[in-house]
């Protein structure tokens, strides 16, 4: 049996190498993250994904900020801007002395090369990269004038109140023009900004490793570098963790969490999103046109189950689509608790007492959609008590969106994080009936003429305090009509390890690890 | 015959195996007649007991539907599907392995060929080509893992082939002016067997294991519809939590997997008398 | 042999072409193009039709096939729709990983695979054989990542002895020691499923070779049991052997995508399967033409085995 022995001798000799391998302790100054995904690319105007925006938007940055905790707008690379009284013309006053990390200055060239690249199709940045918000976000923007080397101004061709959180977005950062046309296609992979963090290297499934902006105008961060891991896995996220290779990670799975707020090993922290979570019912479609229909739907679904036993507390039950305690969100909506009874009751009343057929289209997965098939497996279960019986199709992501577009939807499951707690960023593509798709993404191809009256006037007025009267105006209109289900709003959740210091997550789903000191 | 049956009696194990496959079967089929819970109401403020608990004797699932419900509902579409597919793939597989080593040629070169094509796809490929072209659903699920599953099968029996179509007796029958039917009936066919049962019956806990693959792309069965292997494959967070959940229908694939393989061990014995051992 | 050789090659052309077309019909025919994913649900009708004629998707579909494979044939796979990077670059350096982790595998399996079935086979119906064909099926019923998950949980977060995921320590690691250290808990996974079937077929190959005439003729001119296994039996037992492992190879090399997932593996895998998700042409096609260029080649290695085992084969 000689053999058997080399044999055995050949399988555990790399086992015994191994084992004698040491696990390296952090290094002082790195902070490693573990993502959910690989970035796809560092330039957050190419890019729709949350994933690449939290490393990109270190390396660049936009004009207005987001305040801590919160999506209240602050001065960031323009100290200070005035509106003309006509809400057409919006001018900036650039932070001087700030420097990109080539080397260039920040300036008004800079601001105007930086948006003109993504809506112009003549500019010579445009051919070398792809600008998905384009019109979603600047398509309203007639031009970008540079007045001197530190004011710009902005012409738009409508009025938009909510233009100042449009240039928060992470698609209106601003870039180098020297480096983004001497790399020209390569810039995406590796871009040039302003921000608290440059680009250092990426090896393609490995790692993104970020490097401190020593020069950083607000001061530098506090550690040396950030490296990125891209690790899909749940569970090995969650071990590399608590074996002490990651300092911090994202998306921690609602079972687990139970698990992590008793270990001495982690820290977790919670986030309520700018986010919504809902079960689309298109409302030109019979049955449910009828609004009785749709709110014994929303009597129908157990929406505190569903937050209490599948998203474990990683969610807030929603009333509307507004964040709760936020400006723009009216506090006093009408509830729809869960009632299979008053359900049954309104399903008769628009003439079906025993109920219906429908289909339900869920994703696998998604940005943003917290763990669809569990929350349809339950919304379905939920319906069928009351005589609506759902059948689920379950699409792979790509599937499912090309399939919204064929408005053959009835019910479906998708999700909204607007970045941003201004109404307008939410109500308006989601519910004005220019916004049908595919025109835009109002899917549930509601149209209520009072609603959309109320919109289109509040993108007109800059006064907030009047914007927040017509959108609390509206969001009762909705409410009443009932074209979602409205589930729930997504509490972000992170854990890191004991010796990160000083983070905090961000409603606009950003990560924002220039803040962290390490231990 | 009746020497068969003594064999297949003698062999106690390959026996035992046959009634838990019967068993199985009987069960998936009477599901209906059953007294089960049924499988598919949710109950979330009893999700995730352990076994043994009351009136859930194998416990709950993550939604707290009961086990014992899902595994016996969820036997009819693995079984359907693990045999059925892998059956299928194994009809394609021989025939065209058989005519590829045998032929020769052109024949071989064609065929041979086409299983490169298709052994060198990734699987997710197909699936999402299947979508486009059939629509999804379990019988169109099926149709894409037997495709996919056939080159195994007949690059097998193609090697076997061509060792046995030089030996003596094949070309001594061959010279007798024997039809090519006869030929591989008679001399061909009985040296394929014990790699092919041995493949089949390992392949079908694998096919079980592929349509829930398929059922996460939408294609497959959907949801709540039970099945052992989406059962399995959703349960993947409960790993270290709720292992339970992940178990019980690892063990159901497991026995059936175990118990098609010491029947096809048995059959074999039975069917090609040279390879009886002591 | 040599001509026999030859022609083979030949033939890789017409099958890469195929493969190249099934690949680029199916990502067209599938719904979601990679505008559409690109934008995600939110987006409008002008970003989307823009961003179609950017990434000309509004060429008919064979002047975008031509175009694609008019750079190829100048050794140009293109740039990736996503990530803007030169594929070439991108799918050889992911291959490579691909290939490590397969190749361990494919050896682990093989070495393990050979031998447990000799064991069985020998001691047919033994204790040994009973208990292998138990532990194998056990390895054929339980899926990958299922596997995956316990061994990192168990090795990793339990005893702490290896590293969950990565290929590499992102600081302080780089060496041998660092790589075989990550490389272990995935090839193991992945190894598991393939050993199961090599080891299964090999018992039964045996045990039909041990039970044919020119075996028990050895046997009774008076060889003894271990030349009979190694010098006779095996060699003939070789050829399903060898094209089981042929096919296994394919597999692994195709399949390892849950391994490398479950694993946070860099390799092609899931390079390719982000690709397809992503509706990344022009990525998914070369990840796949080199996945199938090696099967094909591990293919044109196994034929070329059988004419080395048995001489009587002959190929036209």
């Amino acid at each position: 049996m000689k053999i058997g022995r080399l044999v055995g001798l050949a399988l555990l000799l790399p086992l015994a190498l191994a084992l004698g391998a040491p696990v390296d302790a952090q290094p002082v100054g790195t902070l490693v993250v573990g993502l959910v995904a690989e970035p796809v690319n560092l330039d957050p105007a190419q890019v729709t994904d949350f994933n690449s925006n939290r490393v990109g938007r270190r390396i660049v940055e936009p004009l207005i900020t987001f305040a801590e905790e919160s999506t209240r707008i602050e001065p960031n690379l323009a100290e200070s801007w005035t509106i003309s009284p006509d809400g057409l013309q919006y001018t900036f006053k650039l932070r001087k002395g700030v420097k990109f990390h080539d080397g260039t200055p920040f300036n008004a060239a800079a601001v105007k090369f930086s948006i003109e690249r993504q809506i112009s199709a003549e500019h010579p940045a445009n051919k070398i990269g792809k600008y998905p918000f384009a019109n979603y976000f600047f398509g309203n923007v007639k031009s970008v004038e540079a007045m001197d080397d530190s004011t710009v101004r902005f012409i738009l061709k409508e009025p938009r109140a909510s233009f100042l959180v449009v240039m928060a977005a992470a698609a209106a950062s601003m870039v180098s023009p020297t480096a983004m046309m001497k790399a020209g296609v390569d810039f995406a992979s590796a871009p040039v900004g302003t921000g608290p963090f440059r680009y250092a290297a990426w090896t393609r499934g490995q790692h993104v490793t970020l490097e401190k902006f020593s020069d950083y105008w607000k001061g530098a961060p506090k550690i040396d570098r950030v490296i990125y891991r891209p690790i899909v896995e749940d569970q090995a996220r969650l071990t590399e963790l608590l074996t002490g290779t990651l300092d911090l990670i994202v998306g921690v799975p609602a079972d687990f969490v139970a698990q992590l707020e008793g270990n001495a090993k982690v820290n977790l922290l919670k986030q309520v999103g700018a986010h919504v979570w809902y079960l689309g019912i298109n409302n030109s479609k019979k049955p449910f046109d009828d609004k009785r229909v749709r709110q014994a739907l929303n009597y129908a679904v157990n929406k505190e189950a569903i937050v209490r036993d599948v998203l474990k507390g990683t969610g807030a039950v929603s009333r509307g689509p507004v964040l709760p305690g936020t400006w723009g969100a009216e506090p006093n909506l009408k509830a729809y608790p869960y009632d299979p009874a008053q359900a049954k009751k309104l399903l008769a009343e628009a003439g079906f007492p025993n109920g219906f057929s429908t289909t339900m289209w869920v994703p696998e997965s998604g940005s943003g959609m917290q763990s669809p098939v569990a929350m349809a497996i339950v919304m379905q279960s939920n319906l069928r008590a009351v005589g609506v019986n759902v059948t689920l199709q379950t699409m792979e992501w790509g599937a499912y969106i090309a399939k919204l577009r064929t408005k053959e939807q009835e019910l479906f499951a998708l999700s909204w994080a607007a970045g941003s707690e201004d109404p307008d960023m939410v109500m308006y593509p989601l519910f004005h009936s220019t916004q049908w798709t595919p025109n835009g993404p109002n899917r549930a191809m509601y149209k209520n003429e009072k609603f959309d009256a109320l919109l289109t006037e509040a993108r007109h007025v800059t006064d907030q305090a009047k914007r927040a009267a017509l959108y609390r105006e509206a969001q009762k209109i909705l409410v009443e009509d009932a074209p979602w289900v409205f589930v729930d709003h997504e509490i972000q959740i992170a854990a890191t390890s004991k010796r990160v210091q000083g983070f905090k997550l961000h409603p606009s789903f950003d990560l924002r690890t220039e803040t962290v000191i390490l231990r | 015959m009746r020497s068969h049956l003594l064999a297949l009696h003698r062999n106690r194990l390959a026996a035992t195996a046959l009634v838990a496959i019967a068993l199985a079967v009987v069960a998936a089929l009477a599901a209906p007649w059953l007294p089960l819970s049924d499988p598919d109401t949710v109950d979330t403020a009893n999700r995730l007991k352990p076994p043994g608990t009351p009136g859930h004797p194998l416990g709950t699932d993550e939604f707290g539907r009961d086990l014992v419900s899902r595994l016996v509902w969820g036997a009819r579409v693995s079984l359907l599907a693990g045999v059925g597919t892998a059956a299928a793939a194994m009809v394609m597989g021989v025939s065209l392995g058989l005519l590829a080593g045998y032929y020769g040629a052109w024949v071989e070169t064609l065929i041979m060929r086409l299983t490169d094509i298709l052994m060198a796809f990734p699987f997710i490929l197909l699936a999402i080509a299947i979508v486009a072209g059939l629509g999804p659903g379990l019988r169109n699920a099926m149709i894409a893992i037997a495709i996919v599953g056939f080159p195994i099968y007949a690059r097998l029996v193609r090697g076997v082939v061509l060792t046995v179509r030089e030996r003596e007796f094949v070309e001594a029958a061959r010279a007798l002016g024997s039809p090519d039917r006869l030929i591989l009936a008679r001399h061909v066919v009985p040296h394929l067997l014990s790699p092919v049962v041995v493949a089949f019956s390992l392949d079908v806990g694998a096919k079980i294991l592929t349509t829930a693959g398929l059922s996460f792309l939408g294609l497959g069965t959907q949801p709540p519809t039970a099945d052992w292997g989406s059962m399995l494959a959703t349960g993947r967070q409960f790993v270290i939590l709720s292992p339970h959940v992940v178990l019980l229908p690892g063990f159901a694939i497991f026995v059936t997997v175990l118990a098609l393989n010491l029947v096809g061990d048995a059959v074999r014995d039975i069917l090609d008398p040279r390879t009886r051992t002591a | 042999m040599g001509r026999f050789l030859a022609r083979r090659l030949l033939h890789l052309g017409p099958v890469l072409l195929g493969v190249s077309v099934i690949v680029f019909l199916v990502l067209h025919l599938a719904p979601g193009d990679p505008a559409e994913v690109m934008l995600g649900a939110n987006a409008n009708k002008e970003d989307l039709e823009r961003l179609r004629v950017q990434l000309g998707l509004d060429q008919p579909l064979y002047v975008q096939y031509l175009t694609w494979i008019g750079h190829v044939a100048r050794g140009d796979l293109g740039r990736s729709l996503w990530m803007k990077r030169p594929v070439l670059g991108e799918v050889l350096e992911r291959f490579k990983a691909t290939l490590l982790l397969t190749g361990t595998a494919l050896f682990l399996s093989t070495v393990g695979g050979i031998a447990l079935g000799i064991a069985s086979a020998t001691r047919a119906n033994s204790l040994l054989d009973r208990l292998s064909a138990v532990a194998s099926l056990f390895g054929a019923s339980m899926p990958t990542f299922w596997l995956g998950i316990v061994l990192m949980v168990v090795f990793s977060l339990w005893l702490g002895w290896l590293p969950a995921s990565g290929m590499y320590a992102p600081y302080g690691g780089g060496g041998l020691r660092d790589l075989l250290a990550h490389l272990i808990l995935p090839a193991v996974t992945l190894a598991a499923a393939s050993v199961t079937i090599i080891a299964r077929l090999t018992r039964a190959t045996m045990l039909e070779t041990l039970g044919q005439d020119y075996v028990r003729t050895a046997r009774a001119k008076g060889l003894g049991d271990r030349p009979v296994v190694w010098r006779h039996a095996l060699k003939n037992a070789l050829i399903p052997i060898v094209t089981v492992v042929g096919v296994q190879a394919g597999y692994l090399l195709g399949g390892a995508v849950l391994t490398e997932t479950v694993f946070a593996w860099p390799g092609v895998g899931t390079l390719v399967v982000q690709g397809i998700l992503a509706r990344d042409v022009p990525l998914v096609q070369g990840g796949v033409l080199v996945i199938a260029l090696s099967f094909v080649l591990v293919n044109l290695a196994v034929d070329t085995l059988y004419a080395w085992l048995d001489p009587r084969i002959k190929f036209q």
